[in-house]
């Protein structure tokens, strides 16, 4: 069976874009079937959309602007997340109060956050303050279970030793917790992406691609607009993941540390 | 005096280990705890390390303890050299320290290239060449060595021996083994362990 | 074998481009066949509303519930827009400035019916009073989205009164920002049913330095512009309207009617109950104040015609000429 093989020696790349085209090739057909064009454009009219709005200034106002506040939020949420994350693994105090805390904010549904934090964050700071929200929590459980699965025996072997707080960070922690910090780092990009959109959709700050969507939606009854303006958002969530991978895969010198992040 | 032990008793829930253990150890020499398993060799050593407290009894001990667990407990990300450089004081000038303990990983035969490897690159055998470096690299008054030569081949062996032997001359050496030939060590105290 | 599997993808996939680069099929028409002259046009229009000032003429119509037509009640503007467009109904209710694009989206187009409110726009205050416009000078007013922005803008502007800075905020939170006075929020230009909202949460509060201005924005208007202000129409999907223009005019006549009982001061309560029945606002003693300051009124033909033109116009909003207006 020599036809499998040479399938699969083709690079991944090909794989993710024959999957792509078959569900465009169904989104194609269902916009065909559907007949509703003022709804479901074709895919083709989308990408023209698309086109069109590449050529105009707005869109990359847009585009940074969003990328500017949400990519703050994510810096925010994750710090906040891995400072209270190693705090509640050395503290039992700080665990019984802010585990809970935080296991709240995550049960919570977004749509709920922004509308609250709204009333009190303001319209421009909303989107930062909910992706650094959303994130938070998550940074923060893999941490403290990262931390906390560090060999008992190991650290027993570090107090022997009398090895210094740095020492133990640099032989102890740190080779753990790494790992665990970059695969929710990934999963942390994607989130903070979509939550700070769907939270300029709702506050319309100038400027984001939020307010480009309502507007595109509610004053120009574009749909088209709002289909290209997703595929947008889409595309650079999986931009910003990947490089997340690719900035995390590297260790200080340029060594890669594993190929199948 | 270098470790002084009185009447120490320790029991693991039901478990009674170690009962009215008393000894008075010198500040040199090397001392052989032998017994059957279960007869309380590594839970005497963790009470001397100070891991864990005695149930009853007093420790008493003259600084720190070096101890060469029976699990080797290496930090796999860290290289066979910075493995033993690590235990190294925080003062210490940092090329001395490394050429120090180059020089002694090399004498249990490690070649410059093993050096650079990481804990989980190295064979069994070579993993307890390292955790026995560290534990002789670490100042400390008292060495403890849980099985000092588990795993290792004929020749290794003698190495580890004649290392043990130069340490003995400046601190107290306290090895636990089931080895016979780390019994004819020469001028070596048995102290014989039984159940309880 | 996943070789064959991919290159039949790729081929379907080539077909579905081919086919979709034919012209997309146009929306059917509700069309029951077009009556000739002699038999009465029994078609049933369908009707479409939501919540709001552009829905009150209606009111009494959709209580009646003649078999005549058929109503929906939509939760937003661009639902009835997608509606429209797929030609789920027939007559809207629907903000006046967004008819030249709603027209552009629908197949065949929209034309404005009849007009049904004036102006809906009040200054409400908190802490300052504001008895005439010039007091607006050098003050902060806290605008929601965009045509009120358009409107009080147009209105400053021709009667050169400067130095009025115009924040924007949004409708959501505006009439609670607007009550409780925060972050300065001092000045605020809100529509019916918001005004209302506003006030009665602002007397529940007891916040006694909240205020609706007695500004007159539609006199106000109509000192700077030959028509009127008129933000609340009802338009009919062109291709219905050339279709069945009997029903439109029979439409037209009871919509008249109806706009005249709900605007009757003397019908106030049981109009209010009606409204808030409908759920074209959300209670009663709301419907009571707002109904008095939407400015119900029942624009239609050329009246209506030069008034939205003019109302365009002014807000700069692009129309071609014919075809958005019946009559003539």
């Amino acid at each position: 069976m020599t036809a499998p093989k040479k399938l699969h020696k083709l690079p991944s790349f090909i794989h993710s874009l024959l999957a792509v085209l078959f569900w465009v090739g169904v989104w194609w057909l269902v916009a065909l079937i559907y007949q509703k064009p003022a709804l479901l454009p074709t895919p083709w009219r989308v990408l023209l959309r698309l086109v069109s709005l590449l050529r105009t200034g707005t869109f990359y106002a847009a585009v940074g602007t969003s990328l500017l506040h949400i990519l703050i939020g994510l810096a925010a949420g994750c710090t906040v997340g891995i400072l209270v994350g190693i705090l509640v693994a050395f503290s039992r105090v700080s665990d019984t109060l802010l585990t809970p805390a935080f296991s709240v904010v995550r049960a919570t549904p977004v749509v709920c956050f922004i509308i609250i934090a709204w009333l009190f964050v303001g319209t421009r700071a909303l989107p930062s303050f909910i992706s650094a929200l959303m994130v938070a929590p998550v940074m923060m459980t893999s941490t403290a279970a990262a931390i906390r699965s560090v060999d008992p025996k190991l650290v027993e072997a570090a107090r022997v030793y009398r090895l210094t707080v740095t020492k133990k960070i640099r032989a102890l922690y740190l080779p753990s917790t790494l790992p665990q910090i970059r695969a929710s780092l990934v999963t942390c990009v994607g989130l903070a992406w979509k939550s700070g959109i769907a939270a300029e959709v709702i506050a319309l700050p100038k400027n984001s691609i939020g307010y480009e969507i309502w507007y595109e939606k509610s004053w120009q009854l574009d749909f088209e607009a709002v289909f290209a303006w997703t595929v947008t958002v889409v595309v650079f969530s999986l931009v910003l993941e990947k490089l997340v991978k690719l900035a995390l895969a590297y260790r200080k010198g340029g060594r890669r540390v594993s190929q199948s992040v | 005096m270098s470790l002084n032990l009185y009447n120490v008793c320790k029991s693991y829930g039901e478990q009674r280990v170690i009962t009215g253990f008393s000894y008075a150890f010198p500040l040199s020499g090397i001392f052989l705890l032998s017994g059957a398993s279960g007869t309380g060799k590594t839970t005497l050593m963790r009470l001397i390390s100070g891991l864990e407290p005695p149930d009853s009894g007093t420790v008493e001990r003259a600084g720190a303890v070096s101890f060469l667990f029976q699990e080797k407990r290496l930090f796999d990300s860290l290289t066979a050299l910075q493995n033993v450089t690590l235990v190294a004081p925080k003062k210490a000038p940092k090329e001395e320290t490394r050429e120090r303990a180059a020089a002694l990983l090399s004498r249990l035969g490690f070649s410059s290239d093993d050096l650079n490897k990481r804990g989980n690159e190295l064979s069994g055998g070579m993993q307890q060449r390292v955790a026995i470096a560290r534990a002789l690299f670490f100042d400390a008054p008292i060495l403890l060595l849980d099985e000092p030569t588990k795993e290792l081949d004929a020749v290794n062996r003698k190495v580890i021996h004649e290392l043990i032997c130069e340490e003995a001359k400046n601190r107290l050496v306290i090895m636990a083994s089931h080895d016979a030939e780390d019994a004819n060590l020469p001028d070596l105290t048995v102290i014989s362990l039984t159940s309880a | 074998m996943k070789k064959l599997l991919s290159l039949l993808l790729l081929l379907a996939l080539t077909l579905c481009f081919f086919v979709s680069c034919k012209d997309d099929a146009s929306t059917p028409d509700n069309t029951q066949g077009t009556p000739d002259a002699s038999t009465p046009d029994t078609t049933v229009a369908r009707i479409g509303y939501l919540p709001g000032t552009t829905a009150l003429g209606m009111a009494k119509m959709v209580s009646d519930a003649d078999s005549a037509y058929n109503y929906t009640k939509y939760n937003g503007a661009t639902y009835i827009a997608t509606a429209l467009m797929n030609g789920e109904i027939d007559i809207a209710a629907y903000p006046t400035n967004g008819v030249p694009t709603l027209s552009s989206k629908v197949t065949g187009g929209v034309q404005y019916l009849a007009i049904n409110t004036l102006g809906v726009l009040y200054l409400c205050t908190n802490g300052v009073t504001i008895n005439s416009l010039s007091d607006l000078a050098g003050k902060t007013v806290y605008v929601p989205e965009q045509s009120p922005k358009m409107i009080l803008e147009y209105i400053l502007e021709k009667k050169g009164i400067e130095n009025v800075t115009i924040q924007m905020s949004s409708l959501d939170l505006l009439p609670g920002q607007i009550v409780s006075g925060e972050n300065g929020v001092q000045i605020a230009l809100l529509p019916e049913p918001k005004v209302t909202v506003a006030a009665n949460t602002a007397k529940a509060q007891n916040v006694t330095d909240f205020a609706v201005s007695s500004v007159d924005l539609n006199a106000a208007w109509d000192e700077v512009s030959d028509t009127p202000l008129v933000q609340g129409c009802v338009v009919v999907r062109t291709e219905f309207a050339a279709a069945h223009p009997e029903v439109v005019k029979r439409f037209l006549t009871a919509y008249a009617a109806s706009i005249e009982y709900i605007k009757n001061p003397d019908n106030l309560d049981a109009a209010a109950q009606i409204v808030a029945a409908t759920g074209i606002l959300p209670a009663a003693a709301v419907a009571k104040s707002a109904i008095p300051r939407s400015n119900l009124t029942y624009l239609a033909g050329a009246e209506m015609k030069t008034a939205a033109a003019g109302f365009l116009a002014a807000l700069g909003i692009q129309f071609p000429d014919n075809g958005y207006f019946l009559g003539e």
